[in-house]
């Protein structure tokens, strides 16, 4: 469905996309970076909004595309915005009316139909964002940190809406929030400096680091051999969470996506 | 696109940022026009007016240009807008189309008011509407477009960069800049000039509309709005480009080359591109007075007269940008090796060839032509082009009267009369037989008689060719030639002329006749009017009356074919000044007391300003004894009655030799009365 072969991009002296080749299929595909990784640069390059320095990117031509930022104009009320978001995405008219009001019950702003963009918040903006990027069906939608703004029950929401599109479409969320990917993703792709440094599934991840996770108590911090990394203090439960090739006292653990994650940024560092 | 065009209205009518503005701006340029119909003296000088609110337009365009379009920018609505293949430039067309409604509905609301007065007038000039609409269109309505072009342009620039560059252009081109800056040359380059880059609306103060030529529209005009739309097109192109780059590349290239084309023809405007009563140097009001001051060798005041005839000219002009002419002259005799003819210097001859084809030689200086010839020549055909500034000939106007050089004329004629500081006004033409013809989408209009469009011929002293928003009416068997949008009256009385005349022939003992009958009466250019001295003012020809005033009267006519009659020279032209003032001025000032014979002496004592060191004193003592010579007028006017002394002054300067001084000759009239 989505077929990048080999894209650099490069702006004047920087660099932000180098050697990039992905296969995109059916599914959830989380791209996980740090910031300034390079995942909007990618977004946007899949897009077409910009054109990459080197390398083919192949992407169908019905793609949903929510940016990082999303807004329109505040004179318009919810209904038009969408209207006219139908008509860029050439949608007949007739199935219009119909699909802007299924999207909008997709993101729960159904009762807002009539309202002007001007008055709602950050967060039903952002909705009317994601309900844009589902209008016309698109094979490919593409979500730049999705749940930016979003209180903890839209986020659910949105969490459950992608799992009930996964089935039949391609679904690329770029975010930072190692959770949102683990809890959705079945696939994800580790972007750091502008390069993948690792793809899988979120198993796959884990079996990297496994039985390199310790859990240590607080108490035993002079007791720990190097090498090791800390991944997480935890003060409340008195323990901390940390990851060494070498045998550490405390008790091993199940490593997470966020272990892995961080065990691979702090590689790359 | 109907999608993205409803939408941008729909942003526009409801943000109070723009509509607001609109509606005030509007309703404002109703009520300015409302005040300006009821105050301007004509419907041009309505139209002219009306025009001036173009700069407003061009601003509120600009910004609303750009507030419209940098909207999307500002709520992060950008990138989601260009993530969909041609959704980006297909708003920003649509916003461009929208705008463009607004602009058409204010440009309807001032052509609406044109109509307005073309009716209120009572008007029926129906080219004269046409005539409005272009204005409009190109006063009003395209800055308006490139107002809106300049803000898309801008619309990636923050709000005070953008506010700053938009109003910085506005100034460049509002009257401001001329106006600051007529007159003022930096090395060699005349400022105001520079602005014309800007001119694309009506600058209120550096012109007024000519009746005749109109809202001036050349070619060159439209194609400077051309230059800029395009300019900015290519810029929004590339910027905005969504097909491939070198496409993208293509099309910009197209429209750059486009533009610069357009510039280029634009910086080489030359005579297509008159500005009515411009005050710059070389404008129409002072341009052929400059001249003049730095060529005194071209100024030939005493006329030669040729020692051959033309028999017959056949004349043909294309006038486009300029005038091109091909002048055919059949000359008598044919066997002189010399022959020579005055031609205006703003024309510039190519060449000279004889009935066989054959190259003659020839110099050009100023506004005199020799050619020389070996053998005998029937005709001699003159090849010339070029423009006549005052008396302009391009594609919308055509003012060349038949005293002014722009065909070659037999013999050395003044062209300049370096005393009134204006073009001589020459009557005293051979007759011969003319064929002309004019290649001009205008009518042209003559005193000649009309065999088809714009060919004329017939037999006559001299020739006149004028074209605009002119009409032909016969009025009581006079022909008259006017403009129908001119607040002038047309009708002149000829009893009231015929009248006038025989009390001016009474009074002086003339005896020439004037008489209408017959003849083209054709009321110049207002443009003429406002740059011509007082011997323009009615000029009588053999078949044809040239009236250069803004109100053509009775008297005007008769004192200037009176004039015309009365010789021309330096020895009596103060008398001949004096002589006229008094002779049309009403009664008498009656004076008892006679001035020195001593004061007025100063006037023969110096005769030139080379006797005296200082010229200011010179022009003192020349005033004063000019005062004095009025003075003494006056007292032999009271004493020997005005009839008297008007004949008897009348013959002493139609005399051929003037043996006694004018001051001798103004003194001893009527003997010595103190005696």
């Amino acid at each position: 469905m989505l077929k990048i072969q080999d894209v650099e991009m490069k702006f004047k002296s920087k660099t932000a996309l180098c050697n990039i080749d992905l296969n995109v299929c059916s599914g959830i595909y989380g791209l996980l970076g740090p910031n300034g990784s390079g995942k909007t640069t990618l977004m946007r390059c899949i897009t077409g909004i910009l054109k990459p320095t080197r390398g083919k990117i192949q992407a169908p031509s019905k793609i949903g595309y929510l940016p990082q930022k999303f807004g329109m104009y505040p004179q318009l009320t919810v209904y038009e915005t969408l209207e006219y978001f139908t008509s860029l995405k050439d949608i007949p008219r007739k199935q219009q009316h119909e699909m802007i009001l299924d999207c909008l019950e997709k993101v729960h702003l159904t009762e807002r139909v009539n309202d002007r963009m001007g008055t709602l918040s950050g967060g039903m903006i952002r909705r009317i964002g994601i309900a844009q990027a589902l209008l016309g069906d698109p094979e490919l939608i593409l979500f730049d940190e999705p749940t930016a703004g979003l209180d903890p029950e839209e986020r659910l929401r949105f969490h459950n809406l992608i799992a009930h599109i996964q089935k039949e479409k391609c679904v690329v969320i770029s975010t930072h929030i190692v959770e949102d990917v683990e809890s959705n993703c079945n696939h994800i792709i580790l972007l750091c400096q502008g390069r993948i440094i690792v793809q899988g599934t979120a198993k796959k991840l884990k079996r990297n680091i496994n039985g390199s996770v310790y859990l240590v108590p607080l108490t035993c911090r002079d007791e720990l051999c190097e090498p090791y990394t800390l991944l997480r203090e935890d003060a409340t439960a008195g323990t901390m969470r940390i990851l060494s090739n070498t045998a550490q006292p405390g008790t091993q653990v199940e490593p997470s996506v966020e272990d892995s994650y961080i065990s691979y940024i702090r590689g790359q560092e | 696109m109907r999608n993205s065009c409803t939408i941008s209205m729909k942003v526009f009518m409801r943000s109070k940022r723009y509509s607001l503005p609109y509606i005030v701006a509007v309703i404002a340029c109703c009520a300015i026009m409302l005040s300006l119909h009821n105050t301007e003296s004509s419907t041009v000088d309505f139209l002219t007016s009306s025009l001036t609110l173009g700069i407003w337009g061009f601003l509120y365009f600009s910004f609303a240009g750009y507030e419209l379009t940098s909207m999307l920018r500002r709520v992060n609505g950008e990138e989601c807008i260009s993530s969909m293949h041609g959704a980006q430039r297909e708003l920003i067309a649509s916003q461009l189309f929208t705008l463009c409604i607004p602009l058409s509905l204010w440009s309807a609301v001032i052509f609406g008011w044109q109509i307005v007065d073309y009716v209120q007038r009572g008007l029926t000039y129906a080219p004269y509407l046409l005539h409005c609409i272009l204005a409009v269109t190109l006063y009003f309505f395209l800055p308006g477009f490139l107002g809106i072009m300049l803000g898309i342009c801008l619309s990636r620039v923050y709000r005070p960069t953008a506010y700053a560059l938009i109003i910085f252009v506005v100034l460049l081109c509002s009257s401001i800049g001329p106006d600051l800056f007529t007159g003022v040359t930096i090395a060699g380059v005349d400022v105001a000039s520079l602005f014309d880059w800007f001119s694309i609306t009506v600058p209120n103060s550096t012109w007024i509309a000519d009746t005749v030529y109109g809202i001036p529209m050349e070619k060159c005009r439209w194609l400077l709005v051309l230059f800029w739309g395009l300019l900015m097109l290519s810029y929004l192109i590339w910027k905005y480009k969504t097909i491939r780059k070198r496409v993208a590349a293509f099309l910009t290239c197209i429209c750059l080359i486009t533009s610069t084309l357009c510039g280029v023809r634009f910086a080489l405007r030359d005579n297509d591109y008159i500005l009515i009563k411009d005050k710059r140097t070389d404008g129409i009001l002072t341009g052929e007075y400059n001249y003049r001051l730095s060529n005194t060798s071209d100024i030939c005041e005493e006329t030669t007269d040729a020692d051959f005839v033309i028999e017959k000219y056949e004349l043909y002009f294309s006038i486009k940008d300029s005038l091109s002419a091909v002048a055919t002259m059949q000359v008598s005799p044919s066997d002189l090796d010399h022959y020579y003819f005055t031609l205006y210097h703003g024309y510039s001859v190519s060449s000279v060839v004889n009935e066989n084809g054959d190259d003659l030689d020839f110099t050009q200086n100023g506004d005199y032509l020799d050619i020389t010839v070996s053998g005998t020549t029937e005709t001699i055909t003159i090849i010339y082009s070029g423009n006549g500034n005052k008396y302009y000939a391009n594609s919308q106007g055509i003012s060349l009267p038949g005293y002014f050089a722009y065909y070659p004329i037999a013999g050395y004629q003044s062209v300049w009369d370096e005393s009134n500081s204006s073009f001589s006004v020459n009557t005293t033409f051979t007759e011969a037989e003319f064929y002309v013809e004019v290649d001009t989408t205008k009518t042209v209009y003559s005193n000649l008689t009309e065999i088809s469009r714009n060919t004329f011929e017939g037999t006559t002293d001299t020739v006149s060719l004028y074209a605009g928003l002119l009409e032909q009416a016969e009025i009581d068997g006079v022909t008259y030639i006017y403009s129908p949008v001119s607040e002038q009256s047309v009708e002149i009385d000829e009893e009231e002329i015929l009248e006038e005349w025989e009390a001016l022939c009474a009074l002086t003992g003339e005896t020439r006749t004037l008489s209408l009958a017959g003849k083209v009466v054709i009321l110049q250019p207002l443009t003429i009017v406002s740059a011509s001295g007082q011997n323009e003012s009615a000029v009588i020809l053999k078949d044809q009356i040239l009236l250069c005033d803004y109100q053509p009267s009775a008297e005007g006519i008769c004192r200037s074919y009176f004039e015309s009659g009365l010789p021309v020279s330096s020895d009596i032209s103060l008398l001949r000044q004096v002589f006229l003032d008094e002779l049309f001025s009403e009664g008498i000032s009656a004076t008892s007391e006679k001035p020195a014979y001593d004061d007025l002496q100063m006037l023969l004592k110096y005769d030139s300003a080379d006797e005296i060191l200082d010229e200011e004193e010179w022009e003192e003592y020349l005033y004063e004894s000019e005062v004095l010579f009025y003075e003494l007028m006056e007292y032999q006017m009271t004493y020997l009655g005005k009839e008297t002394v008007m004949q008897e002054v009348y013959q002493y300067l139609m005399d051929d030799d003037h043996l006694v001084d004018q001051v001798d000759f103004l003194y001893d009239l009527g003997g010595d009365q103190d005696a």
